[in-house]
């Protein structure tokens, strides 16, 4: 119960996750280059660029979807470049996706409720005799998934099929169950597309409180005015390079980030 | 095992003997593999019944030599009914369930192929059938003394690599085939009409198949059942070449018939099968020890990460949503506003009609006792329900598709049998450590190919079967051989005699019973869900912390158990072991249970043991329909190839499904798209 809240308290902290000579290719086409950074718990990490910059890219090579050409990366220290996407999320590395990967016929409950597994302490013959162990966890996996459903405010459709729910809610759903897995670091690979101006201002709201838990945000999003009013600092990429980083205020003045991207995107 | 297998260094005539006569069977599975990955290729079907085109084709050539055909006449007739069988394969088995997924269009084919065994047994008989060679006579090579069919083996086939080479290189319908391959969409975007490539991909592999038979029939002979080792090798060496290089296919499939025939000759003839599957297997091993995501790649990566372990949490307090605000309240109230359409169609749990079918099984003694025939199939329904049962946790909960559960039986039918006929144990420890062999077993199969995409684990799995009857059959000293481990003692449990067929019918009961019970169980479980979540999307559910291969060995060890359990009470109520017992006919019999019963169903694959077991019953209108395994009748195994062919097309949700109104409607659409589109 300590970490959480005293790493809010202490903004100083040390990095949950850092890359260094983050590289990857595909082919000959280098998608990223060289990037370096650093992401701090309790504060929401933005990284922008435009079309084809290599946000989602870096998002997968972090969570274990792509295997980095070269670079590393570490998650409290531990090298994770090369493990396992799921062995990445059970070291606590949560992420949403950019179209919500989903579960067919499955409801919002049971899906969220898959993200307590990294939770179970019951194995084959606990599922199979169902002890009363296993049905103390399956309980407890409910209640947590039931709570992380009402902080999205989804708790009342906790028992519909997942996927035929509205979009918006879709994209709640997924960001639910990542938040399940108790993750020490979120990942949200642009939360707000599809939502319409009352669901983003909701979510913007929802990642304030996740950080506010202690938790390190790292937002990769298209909506400047979402991503300026709610990030701590904002990492800009360029065909695959760090172009630029700081203070929204800081990257908001850099006459190259102006130049390449906010130029663009506000004229 | 009870002998050890010695290498005999062979003259340079027995040499090269070996070598001519492994490049005439090589030159077989060098383009029955070719086939493979042209069809692999172009329409994504791992062609199951393409072993079953070489035996078609062979036996039309056999057949017209006995009637005294010319060969001349009855090699281009068994190329174009090959070719033609194919065509009709690809129409009605493939065409109409190209989107359901490669379990779907695999189990069609091998249906489909079982369905071909079935005809040839029927118009050809169960004994093997040779033709004379075209032109009769020998002659001498490197002190190696050949027939001269083998010139025509390999003259067909070096002009058939030719023919395909220059198809695929210079013609525009090789170009689109490759296209195809590449990638299907942008090709259909192109104009290129897939269904009519796939047509051509399956003639083409049908009509060298075909030819394979026709020119080698003379040479080795053909029986109804001999695609299926031909198709195993053959898949075997499209495997080796990733079922993407044609010219690896046929390096591999040649290579395959060097190493068999160089078995055979220095090793022991009736292993030389085996050692082929044993390349597969050592194979399967390198590659998980050097790939992309193998073992050493990964002890390397654990060495720099300075010792990731799975499951370790770092963090030490936990995470607890705050308090909803005004926002999340809001979104919430149009939440609860949205239809409650899902909440009704979510899966319950409906135990009534599985209880009132298991009570009706549990009374059938009162009626059948008069007729041991009947009772003895109710019995078999027992033991083929508990594996039944378990192969469909694997193929519908798991999504994988293993051809091993049969030689789960074997395993712990032998283990068991031996233990207590020959070691004095009593039957419950024995029965334990029979179920552990075929689950440790089971384990090592899959840690071998579970991390490999494709169906590397029905291949391997295959061909440990095939490996486990031919160990069965040879090493006399520990199975007894082709007679069986006999000596088995009747059941009798702290001193209770069980043995009598009626208390022997509900032994089995109370163990299939348990089956059921853990795999409702396991599928309601975290496990069930994890696996259900996998099957859906597996980056979402690795998102989450879900490991893929845990889950899947899990239910794969499970599922060999339960085969185990019904391969122990087999062998102790026949009171003995016998290699006939457990052969691949069962195997087949196993996957026709589930994909009648219904994939994903719990209860399906027990119901789909049962009807199957009563059509077999009614059809050989005589005792146990499985005395044999398989086999046993030759109109059961039509039956059972046509059945699974028509539930894969019509009824993809089996009989359990079938029984609602819904699926009834969308099985008649898809029988009348089938005959509005012919």
């Amino acid at each position: 119960m300590t970490t959480a809240t005293a790493t809010a308290a202490a903004p100083a902290a040390e990095p949950i996750l850092v890359a260094r000579g983050l590289t990857k290719t595909f082919g000959g086409f280098t998608a990223v280059e060289d990037v370096d950074f650093e992401i701090l718990p309790g504060r929401v990490t933005a990284l922008i660029g435009p079309n084809g910059a290599g946000k989602s890219t870096i998002i997968n090579l972090l969570s274990g979807t792509l295997l980095p050409t070269s670079g590393t990366v570490t998650l409290h220290g531990r090298r994770i470049d090369g493990s396992h996407a799921y062995e990445i999320a059970r070291l606590g590395l949560g992420r949403t996706f950019q179209t919500p990967k989903l579960f067919a016929g499955m409801t919002a409950l049971e899906t969220t409720m898959v993200a307590r597994e990294r939770h179970a302490r019951t194995g084959l013959f606990g599922a199979a005799l169902r002890l009363p162990r296993m049905r103390r966890d399956e309980a407890a996996a409910r209640q947590a998934a039931l709570d992380w459903l009402g902080f999205v405010g989804l708790a009342d459709a906790a028992d519909q099929i997942a996927m035929s729910l509205p979009v918006g809610h879709q994209r709640l759903v997924d960001l639910a169950r990542a938040l399940a897995t108790e993750p020490d670091i979120l990942l949200l690979d642009e939360p707000a597309a599809g939502l319409d101006g009352s669901e983003t201002r909701a979510l913007v709201d929802y990642i304030r409180q996740i950080a506010a838990l202690g938790v390190a945000v790292l937002l990769v999003e298209h909506d400047m005015s979402m991503v300026m009013s709610i990030a701590d600092h904002i990492f800009v990429l360029e065909q695959g390079r760090k172009i630029a980083e700081g203070t929204p205020a800081e990257v908001g003045n850099d006459p190259l980030v102006i130049a390449t991207y906010l130029g663009s995107a506000h004229a | 095992m009870g002998h050890l297998l010695a290498i005999t260094i062979p003259s340079w005539s027995s040499f090269f003997q070996y070598i001519f006569s492994g490049l005439s069977a090589g030159c077989i599975y060098a383009l029955v593999a070719l086939g493979f990955v042209i069809i692999a290729n172009v329409t994504g079907v791992y062609n199951f019944a393409q072993g079953d085109y070489v035996m078609v084709g062979g036996m039309i050539v056999a057949a017209a030599a006995r009637a005294h055909w010319s060969y001349w006449l009855a090699v281009p007739l068994a190329v174009l009914a090959v070719a033609g069988v194919a065509l009709f394969q690809e129409r009605f088995t493939v065409a109409p369930i190209r989107r359901a997924g490669p379990l779907a269009l695999v189990v069609a084919s091998l249906g489909f192929g079982v369905a071909l065994q079935g005809i040839a047994l029927l118009l050809w008989g169960k004994d093997a059938i040779s033709a004379p060679p075209f032109n009769p006579g020998i002659f001498k090579m490197l002190g190696a003394y050949l027939s001269n069919q083998v010139i025509w083996i390999w003259c067909t086939a070096f002009l058939l690599l030719i023919a395909i080479v220059v198809l695929f290189r210079f013609t525009a319908l090789g170009r689109a085939m490759r296209a195809c391959a590449i990638n299907p969409t942008a090709a259909r975007l192109l104009g290129i009409r897939i269904g009519r490539l796939s047509a051509v991909a399956f003639v083409l592999g049908g009509a060298l198949s075909g030819l394979v038979g026709a020119v080698t029939v003379p040479l080795t002979g053909v029986s109804f059942n001999s695609g299926l080792t031909i198709g195993l090798v053959a898949f075997i060496a499209a495997a080796l070449a990733q079922f993407t290089s044609p010219i690896g296919a046929v390096v591999a499939g040649l290579a395959l018939g060097v190493i068999e025939a160089l078995a055979a000759g220095m090793v022991s003839s009736e292993y030389r099968q085996a050692i082929v599957f044993g390349v597969l297997i050592v194979y399967l091993f390198v590659k998980d020890l050097i790939g992309e995501d193998g073992v050493i790649r990964r002890l390397v990566r654990r060495f720099q990460t300075g010792g990731l372990r799975r499951g370790t949490m770092t963090r030490t307090g936990s995470l607890v949503p705050p308090v909803a605000t005004d926002a999340t309240s809001a979104l919430a109230a149009v939440a609860a506003a949205g239809p409650s359409l899902a909440r009704r169609l979510r899966p319950g749990r409906k135990a009534a009609l599985p209880l009132v079918g298991l009570l009706l099984v549990a009374l059938s003694p009162l009626v059948l006792q008069g007729t041991p025939a009947a009772l003895d199939t109710m019995i078999f329904v027992m033991f083929l329900g508990t594996g039944a049962t378990g192969l469909g946790l694997i193929m519908g909960l798991a999504g994988q598709f293993s051809l091993g559960q049969g030689a789960m039986y074997l395993l712990s039918g032998y283990t068991a049998a031996i233990l207590v006929a020959k070691h004095g144990w009593s039957p419950i420890p024995a029965l334990i450590v029979a179920v552990l062999v075929a689950a440790v077993a089971a384990y090592i199969i899959g840690w071998l190919t579970m991390r490999l995409r494709g169906f590397n684990l029905a291949i391997a799995t295959l061909a440990i079967q095939l490996i486990l009857l031919v160990w069965a059959v040879q090493d006399v000293g520990l199975t007894g051989g082709p007679l069986g481990t006999t000596g088995v003692p009747p059941l009798k449990v702290l001193g209770v005699s069980l043995a009598e067929p009626v208390r022997f019918f509900y032994v089995g009961l109370v163990f299939l019973v348990i089956c059921l019970v853990i795999a409702r169980n396991v599928t309601d479980s975290r496990i069930g869900r994890s696996l259900r979540a996998i099957g859906s999307d597996e980056d979402g559910a690795q998102s989450l912390g879900v490991s893929a291969a845990r889950n899947k060995m899990i239910v794969f060890v499970l599922g060999a158990g339960m085969a185990g359990v019904g391969g122990v009470l087999w062998a102790y109520y026949l009171q003995f072991a016998a290699p006939s017992t457990w052969n691949v006919g069962l195997t087949i019999n196993l996957i026709a249970y589930v994909i009648i019963g219904g994939l994903g169903s719990i209860y399906g694959p027990v119901l789909g043991a049962l009807v199957l077991g009563w059509v077999g019953y009614f059809v050989s209108g005589s005792s146990s329909p499985s005395l044999g395994g398989g086999g046993s009748s030759k109109y059961m195994i039509i039956i059972n190839g046509v059945l699974v062919v028509l539930f894969v097309i019509f009824f993809r949700d089996g009989v359990t499904a079938g029984l609602k109104p819904a699926q009834l409607r969308a099985g008649r659409d898809r029988v009348r798209a089938l005959l509005g589109r012919t």
